[in-house]
């Protein structure tokens, strides 16, 4: 059974980082798990402090690489790599221009291990970039048109939008009263929550669920909520995210270009994870026209794309006033999920790049022989 | 056949019997209507140039006295990696000369100083087939990325670089594989060799009842030069007083006339200085023993072997090397590694305890025979023919190995760096 190395320099835990970019190769792995009914196998490396291994599900499992604490968070990198690497089949490095993806690049064409990249918009050590090291690469996986644009190599680009997990995000059986509006994302400044509590329309309540991962702009979202019924909540479980999902009107992703602090982002949505997981839990969403998102959500269908704060604000005050649109557009959501966008739908996607991948290195491998 | 070989020093720019080895192996290959070039570091010194000997290679010179007394662990840290693991503009150096000469085969020796690994997996990766000349612990020495070994480094290299390794003897392939390189399947045991016609008329030993004994090589612990003036020591007094020490060879730690003069040896023992291996050949055939109290790591040694075609005969260390190679009491005297247990052969030479003509004709009959360069030739010539018509692994890009050579250097810079901030 080929074994896939899944090399990503954080992994989805309070340990490391919960995130989007983060959660993604999880669920493709479990995907790719799913849709080839065993035929692969997916170590998910990453590093941390300590070593650990864990099986995530069966043919998924996670092995952590102990390293000291690296310069930048995404620059880890762990002399097992040369191992647990070289004994892949291939590899899937999450994040292109890190440490740790370098290394990756490395040691696997030293193995002459076929080399599959998703992008995920972090950027560590620049020395990669410098060389182009990413036209080393055999496929690049792009999550949207935006981030298959943002790339600048001559390898060959395959898109496969979505990889969100449609079992756990699911609409609950008895849905709750709708009575709020939600954002789930970490609390950065990219994110635009700022933008959101701005725009909120008088009265109506928000939940904004999240790690707070940059202490300075935590304290000014608490201070731009004063006096608006804006909640916090910073330590939510899957299940409790879904609970709220569920009792949205619309679960919206403000990010921006230019943050709180004029700080320029060139890609601070390359998908936008979280829209997908409130649309698998039929929930509306709502979105700025900023980065791939707008590519997932289908205006007045599964819910809203906009370009002003004033526009948001019409549409927080349309889907809050109107359940029957709700109801229909969280239904569309799902549909959408369900025959696009589901880790499922990718994982079959994915494993189909995988076939290719091997399939050339093998017969590379015979025209020399 | 043609053949690219790749050495950091090539003679006249030498250090020891590693780099003559190596121009003697190609002269033979030459001679036998093989095309040889060689790819080599700079010289350290001035040097005519010769056809097919490219000096392109810049060589980070470790071992240069100055640069060692370098007391800065950046400046160290930064040498390792130049010398041991990667050179991005030797890899570019090397990518040119390989499509400029096209080899069948690419023959590699010591490549400490010229960044190594990074070579040896351009070499690979470019799909070319490779033989490694292996007289001492070079991979170890390779892999550590300052400044020791990485296990997962010595995994690596010999997982990702599938070459043939012609291992001079088994103490020095055992030394490889316990570091973590598990070569074995990869190696062959082929000894080194003399290529001087000897003194095989030699029929005169223990002129008047003196011993004359001979030792050549680096001044150091590590072969022993300490072992055997205290060994002199001891046998003068026993009062076995007839015979003489030369001790020819770089060094000048004053450990060593200190010691000589403390046990009062001055009229035994002599420290003669630096010989070349031509005049060493020359002088062979007037002594009587050559003293090898080497350390059991010696991989193999040239010396003793060119000394015995001369009729002088080894009295060497029970566990080194070239211990596999000679058998003691046949073509050797074997000796514990102590003062006491050289001692002990010489005083047994002196009373007449063995039969030393009888040995050292034998001995001598043997080397030339045996350990003859004619006689190994055909072997390291069916090793490489062996290796150039097997399978070619599919080639990469050469402009993807200069990328990776890069990336891989500005890597271990970056590492480094960091490993010392913490």
């Amino acid at each position: 059974m080929p074994t896939v190395a899944y090399l990503t320099p954080l992994y989805f835990d309070d340990k490391s980082c919960v995130g989007g970019g983060e959660r993604y190769p999880q669920n493709l792995a479990l995907g790719v798990a799913l849709a080839s009914r065993g035929r692969y196998k997916i170590e998910i490396l990453s590093h941390g402090p300590e070593a650990l291994r864990k099986e995530l599900h069966p043919n998924v499992t996670l092995r952590v690489m102990p390293t000291d604490p690296p310069r930048h968070v995404l620059d880890a990198v762990s002399w097992e790599c040369l191992d647990a690497i070289g004994s892949a089949d291939l590899l899937h490095v999450h994040q292109a221009y890190t440490r740790s993806s370098e290394a990756g690049y490395l040691t696997a064409k030293l193995h002459r291990i076929p080399i599959c990249v998703t992008d995920h918009g972090g950027a560590g050590s620049k020395v990669g970039m410098g060389l182009n090291v990413v036209d080393l690469v055999d496929r690049f996986v792009c999550q949207s048109d935006f981030a298959a644009r943002s790339l600048k190599t001559t390898a060959e680009t395959v898109l496969i939008k979505g990889g969100v997990d449609g079992d756990l995000f699911r609409p609950p059986v008895e849905r709750p009263t709708r009575d709020r509006v939600l954002f789930v994302g970490r609390f950065l400044p990219h994110k635009g929550i700022d933008r959101l509590i701005k725009a909120l329309p008088s009265g109506l309540p928000l939940t904004c669920c999240g790690r707070p991962y940059d202490a300075d702009y935590f304290r000014a979202l608490q201070k731009l909520a004063e006096g608006k019924s804006v909640e916090f909540v910073t330590d939510a479980t899957d299940e409790r995210i879904r609970d709220y999902y569920s009792r949205a009107w619309a679960n919206v992703l403000p990010s921006v270009y230019r943050d709180y602090y004029g700080v320029t982002h060139m890609q601070p949505e390359l998908m936008g994870f979280t829209l997908l997981e409130g649309m698998a839990c039929g929930t509306p969403v709502i979105c700025s026209r900023v980065g791939g998102m707008p590519e997932f959500v289908r205006h007045g269908e599964t819910g809203y794309v906009y370009d002003e704060l004033e526009e948001l604000t019409q549409h927080l005050k349309a889907v809050s006033s109107d359940s029957v649109l709700v109801e229909r557009m969280g239904r569309a959501a799902r549909r959408a999920v369900d025959q696009e966008y589901d880790l499922k739908v990718c994982g079959s996607k994915l494993v189909a790049v995988y076939d290719e991948l091997l399939a050339e290195s093998a017969a590379v491998g015979r025209a020399a022989a | 056949m043609n053949v690219l070989v790749l050495s950091n020093l090539y003679p006249p720019d030498f250090l020891g019997g590693y780099e003559l080895g190596c121009r003697q192996v190609v002269e033979a290959l030459r001679d036998d209507g093989h095309a040889v070039t060689v790819l080599t570091g700079n010289p350290r010194q001035p040097t005519p140039a010769e056809p097919n000997v490219l000096r392109r290679l810049r060589l980070a010179d470790i071992y240069e006295p100055y640069l060692q007394a370098i007391t800065s662990t950046t400046i160290h840290a930064g040498r390792y990696v130049e010398a041991n693991g990667i050179q991005a503009s030797n890899v570019y150096v090397l990518i040119e000369t390989l499509r400029e000469v096209d080899p069948d085969v690419v023959y590699i020796w010591n490549t400490v100083g010229l960044g190594g690994v990074g070579l040896m997996a351009t070499v690979q990766h470019l799909g070319y087939p490779w033989v490694m000349h292996v007289m001492d612990d070079v991979p170890r020495a390779l892999c550590s990325l300052p400044f020791r070994v990485r296990p997962e480094m010595a995994a690596a290299f010999a997982r990702v670089l599938r070459g043939r390794y012609l291992c001079c003897s088994r103490t020095v392939l055992r030394e490889i594989v316990a570091a973590g390189f598990p070569i074995a399947p990869q190696a062959e045991i082929i000894p080194n060799w003399v290529t001087a016609p000897g003194t095989p008329d030699r029929t005169e030993w223990m002129a008047e009842g003196h011993l004359r004994i001979v030792n050549a090589g680096s001044i150091s612990t590590n072969k022993g030069v300490d072992v055997l003036i205290r060994a002199a020591g001891l046998l003068r007094d026993r009062g076995l007083a007839d015979f003489s020490v030369d001790i020819y060879g770089p060094g000048n730690d004053p450990q060593f006339p200190n010691l000589i003069r403390e046990l009062g040896l001055d009229d035994h023992v002599r420290l003669r200085g630096l010989r070349t291996q031509s005049e060493l050949a020359e002088m062979y055939s007037t002594y009587d023993a050559f003293a090898f109290p080497t350390w059991e790591r010696e991989p193999f040694g040239f010396a003793p072997l060119e000394a015995l075609a001369h009729g002088c005969l080894p009295v060497i260390s029970r566990v080194c090397g070239l211990s596999e190679w000679l058998v003691d009491g046949m073509d050797c005297i074997k000796a514990e590694r102590t003062a006491e247990g050289f001692a002990a052969a010489f005083g047994d030479i002196m009373q007449n305890k063995v039969r030393f003509h009888e040995l050292a004709r034998r001995g001598m009959q043997t080397v030339l025979r045996t350990f003859h360069l004619s006689a190994i030739y055909p072997q390291i010539r069916k090793a490489l023919a062996t290796a150039a018509n097997s399978p070619r692994e599919a080639a990469g890009s050469p402009e993807d190995a200069y990328r990776l050579a890069l990336l891989a250097e500005r890597m271990a810079y970056a590492m480094v760096q960091d490993s010392l901030a913490a």
